[in-house]
């Protein structure tokens, strides 16, 4: 029964060792020379079961191997990803905690949750990144997104949508759409709910006309038709959906959002530490068992390195803070 | 699908980790404050390093059996180890006070069982027609049916109805602590933000069941409060057992029916299908007025229920992918992590995963009797253990076991104020149950609560405009008018009352 | 065998209709969504209205049989002591857990509540050893939870 599992482990290992001599050459500079001696605990600040958890647990069991000491997996949930960024901040930057800080990052400070920024964490890598989708029930009367926003426009505040909560990434995902598209913000009213699953459930039921969530959470239903995807608020297809129409090309505001999960510690990570991370998540990302589950789940295999994920983070902040002020969120 | 079935029986690594997870899965549930969700939670790790077939095996053998185990404690010490043993925790405990604690462990074993092969029978047969049905739950539909679940905690207490609404009310705010769903607005957080995702459930019910029993038992004079005694052989314990399942036949059938259904439910686990059996139970029971005070009847009703509730979770799991339960949650986690997708493709693209779940199921629930029968066989050992020894050991896991689902001190603080107020309350002949309750379905009921409003912009006759709301509502309305009238014409006070007799 | 011990329905109607005002005045103050009348502070107003109600309910029976009032016993004073100790412990153990670790704030906690319960140190000790050593083995050696080590991290493994 475990042989399957140990086939694909080997031949990890081998990919590994290949990768391995690449990121070595590339990193003959800084000094990378720590490794764990006990446990290291990682944070996520979602719950079990959702794609941040997917990914940071996958993420975990390869730098296991890695590093060779247990990654214990953590969910410090709460207060819309508040508790978990918060704890991982306020940890002791020794090493032995890590986490999965999410594009909430950028978000939270803006609506007023919490004071915590970018700034008080230390970033190691990017490892996913996913954008939302236009969903409808099977049955809704709009086929595509012009007729939604049509009706949106004609009678404002008449449909409604849901994802996430009040001031949510996939909130930000709709409401800035409007906005960009010259409707006010509030024209189909958000409708908060806790997490994605969540939502597509009330989606499916008619409790809701829309849903934005990730399209790689909802990716299953709409292979199955359950519900009817719109758009993808992308300007690269979903791999296995490259029929769903992309907001870049069909819309005039040419309107795009995605999320991200980076892999951070924790301010003041020393550099030897944040780069032996570095180095152990390039492998690990790039190896064939991380392409094979990022395959299941229908997202890209992407990667930035500390630097290049240190911009995204100061990027993104002031785009989102933006958006967060234009739909009259910010606190 | 038989071959599969023959295959999951004789597969000896299938069987290996069954039998491993029988145990620990009996282990976690007989600890107080370990649940069948923490037990999974907790097994994910080593699910890595199985093959998906196994690893489904493994959690479907964990919650089986946590379950089941969860009435150890609930009748030996009145603690129940998961919340689901809670509905006829008092039932068990007084039978065990009356020194029918084997019998009755067995009767709910044996009962559990049934409702597990039951519950996994419907689940085959009835999976895509079940999910269809359920599917069409949206918030007006899942508000109503949080609130006939705190209608039925009312119900099922005793005592007076002023108090049972006093400690519905208390935990209904202790549910409000937190982020609010609406506007994500912090309340009664006090500034801390570890309170942003309000109180923790694990955490609260340890408090609220074992701290609060310990001070009552360290404040009992010494010698007085003593552990039930086991005065039953094995074999007489057995045939008494199997008499009582034999007379509640139609009790079991009924139970592990409606088990099931309210297990397909989403956001409807276990826990709620053990309420709700109980209290239909009693509302069809000739002696309504011996339960909670040592009735064997409930006991069958609510064990076999909260067991077939399990399988029911799986339905929409299976078929949509959206979990039942937190348990469910996870395997789903578990499920992609190995490259499945749960839907309905799955039956026809992964038939051998669909049919490995309903084998373990059977599997697990067979292989339950005989660990089950010895983990009752050696109770009594726990029992011989002094209080003094035991209650220190208690304590510690309990502190340990609430630290762990948090990771954080705040587990620990959670603990202590909840056993004060689960201490006072009982002292003042307050029933803890409606509060537990309060505590586990006011965020639900709230979240769906506000959702409702928010999408009939604060028009309450949508509450009533969907058939299956209009259903669910008008069935809780009628039993809020039995509550009333329960209140106006209060039973003789013949009937003592729910606390204990101390 | 005496009917409820302490029990006194006024004490506690006054107490919970006291609670449900406190909460009612704090939920009052929660922002209202916007263009709507109901928020975050509808919800615990409802729960605090339903207090208040059942508080005073409470208080007027708690009135009526006030006559019947059962006084406390006089062993209550020792076992109050006996509580008050065992709370103490669980607080020692929540503020001494993360700065001092795991096992060295287990041994503590388990040696206190079993000496409190009536077990001899020298065999409270030794309980407390072994039942830390168990609770190692459980949690973090086969369930991988992270418990924190304090001081002795630098010999954490």
């Amino acid at each position: 029964m475990l042989r399957t599992t140990s086939a694909t482990l080997l031949l990890s290992a081998l990919t590994l060792f290949g990768t391995s001599l690449q990121a070595q050459a590339a990193n003959t500079d800084t000094t990378c020379d720590w490794t764990p001696q006990r446990a290291v605990t990682f944070i996520v600040p979602w719950g079990t079961g959702g794609g941040t958890d997917a990914n940071a647990r996958r993420m975990a069991s390869l730098l296991e191997e890695e590093m060779g000491v247990p990654f214990n997996v953590v969910n410090r949930t709460g207060g819309n990803g508040v508790v978990g960024h918060t704890v991982l901040a306020r940890s002791r930057p020794d090493g032995y905690t890590i986490g999965a800080a999410t594009v909430e990052i950028d978000t939270m400070h803006w609506v007023g949750l919490t004071p915590l920024t970018y700034k008080d964490i230390t970033p190691i890598a990017l490892i996913h990144r996913s954008s939302a989708a236009v969903l409808v029930n099977r049955e809704s009367p709009y086929d595509t997104l012009d007729a939604l926003l049509d009706e949106a426009r004609a009678n404002p505040g008449s449909l409604t949508a849901s994802g996430t909560s009040q001031g949510g990434i996939w909130h930000l995902a709709l409401a800035g759409m409007l906005k960009a598209e010259g409707l006010a913000p509030d024209a189909i009213r958000w409708i908060p709910s806790q997490g994605s699953a969540s939502a597509l459930k009330e989606l499916m039921a008619g409790g809701v006309d829309v849903a934005t969530p990730s399209m790689s959470e909802a990716r299953t239903l709409v292979q199955q038709d359950e519900i009817t995807p719109l758009a993808y608020m992308s300007d690269t297809p979903a791999p296995g959906l490259e029929q769903v129409p992309l907001t870049a090309e069909v819309l005039d505001s040419g309107w795009t959002l995605s999320s991200f999960v980076t892999v951070s510690g924790p301010k003041g990570l020393p550099d030897n530490i944040a780069c032996a991370y570095e180095q152990a998540v390039d492998k690990a990302v790039h190896s064939q068992a991380w392409a094979d589950f990022k395959q299941s789940q229908g997202t890209p295999v992407v990667f930035e390195n500390r630097q290049q994920t240190a911009k995204t983070l100061a990027e993104e902040d002031q785009k989102l803070g933006d958006t967060i002020k234009a739909i009259g969120l910010a606190k | 699908m038989m071959t599969d079935l023959v295959w999951v029986f004789t597969n000896p690594w299938i069987l290996l980790v069954v039998a491993a997870c029988t145990f620990y899965g009996t282990f976690i549930g007989a600890m107080p404050g370990l649940t069948a969700t923490m037990a999974v939670a907790l097994l994910v790790p080593f699910t890595y390093f199985m093959d998906p077939m196994v690893a489904i095996s493994a959690i479907v053998a964990t919650t089986t059996t946590a379950i089941f185990a969860g009435d150890i404690p609930g009748a030996l010490m009145r603690m129940p180890g998961t919340p689901a043993s809670a509905a006829y925790v008092d039932d068990a405990h007084q039978r065990a006070r009356q020194g029918k604690a084997r019998s009755t462990l067995i009767v709910s074993l044996l009962g559990a069982a049934f409702g597990g092969l039951a519950g996994v029978t419907i689940l085959a047969i009835m999976a895509p027609q079940l999910a269809r049905f359920a599917i069409r739950f949206s918030s007006f539909e899942t508000f109503w049916l949080a609130v006939l679940g705190l209608t039925c905690a009312l119900l099922t207490s005793n005592g007076s109805v002023v108090k049972c609404f006093a400690s519905l009310f208390i935990g209904l705010l202790i549910a409000s602590i937190g982020i609010d769903v609406a506007v994500g607005y912090p309340r009664f957080t006090f500034g801390n933000y570890e309170l942003f995702d309000g109180v923790s459930f694990i955490p609260a019910i340890i408090g609220l069941f074992a701290l609060s029993e310990l001070l009552r038992s360290v404040g009992a004079p010494k010698g007085e409060l003593t552990m039930p005694s086991i005065r039953e052989p094995m074999g007489a314990a057995l045939a008494s057992a199997a008499r009582t399942l034999w007379r509640f036949r139609l009790n079991m059938v009924r139970s592990s029916t409606l088990g099931t259904l309210i297990g397909a439910l989403p956001g409807a686990g276990a826990d709620i299908a053990a309420w709700v059996c109980y209290a239909i139970s009693r509302r069809c029971s000739s002696t309504p007025e011996a339960y909670g005070h040592g009735e064997i009847e409930g006991i069958v009703d609510g064990g076999s229920a909260n067991n077939a509730a399990i399988g029911g979770a799986w339905t929409p799991a299976l078929v949509f992918g959206i979990p039942g339960d937190s348990v469910t949650a996870i395997a789903i986690g578990v499920l992609l992590l190995n490259g499945m997708t749960p839907g309905p493709h799955i039956f026809t693209d992964s038939p051998l995963i669909v049919h490995t779940l309903y084998g373990a199921f059977a599997l697990s629930n067979l292989m339950m009797i005989p660990v089950g029968l010895i983990a009752i066989a050696l109770s009594s050992l726990v029992l011989r253990i002094p209080r003094r020894v035991l209650m220190p050991v208690v304590l510690l896991f309990s502190l340990v076991g609430a630290w762990a689902i948090t990771g954080s001190t705040m587990a620990i603080w959670i603990v202590l104020a909840l056993g004060i107020v689960g201490y006072l309350m009982e002292d003042n002949g307050f029933p803890l149950a409606p509060a537990i309750l309060g505590i586990v379905l006011g965020g639900i009921v709230e979240q769906n609560f506000m959702t409702s409003m928010m999408k009939a912009q604060g028009n309450l006759l949508a509450f009533f405009d969907r058939p299956w709301a209009a259903t669910l509502g008008g069935l809780t309305l009628l039993l809020w008018v039995l509550l009333l009238v329960r209140a106006i014409y209060p039973r003789p006070p013949s009937t003592p009352n729910a606390t204990r007799d101390h | 065998m005496s009917t409820m011990s302490a029990r006194n329905d006024l004490m506690s109607g006054l107490m919970l209709a006291g609670l449900g005002a406190l909460v009612f005045a704090r939920a009052t103050t929660f922002p209202a969504l916007a263009g709507m009348a109901y928020g975050p502070g509808l919800f615990p107003s409802i729960a605090a209205i339903g207090l208040m109600i059942c508080g005073a309910l409470l208080t007027i029976t708690g009135v009526r049989k006030r006559s019947v009032r059962v006084t406390r016993k006089p062993s209550d004073r020792r076992a109050s002591g006996r509580i008050a100790l065992l709370l103490l412990t669980v607080l020692g153990y929540g503020l001494l857990l993360e700065p001092l670790g795991f096992h060295p704030a287990s041994i503590l906690a388990v040696t206190s509540a079993a000496c409190i319960f009536g077990l001899p140190l020298l065999r409270a000790l030794l309980l407390a050893v072994l039942l830390t050593v168990l609770v190692h083995a459980v949690f973090y050696s086969l369930m991988h939870v992270p418990l924190p080590w304090g001081v002795l991290t630098p010999i954490a493994w």
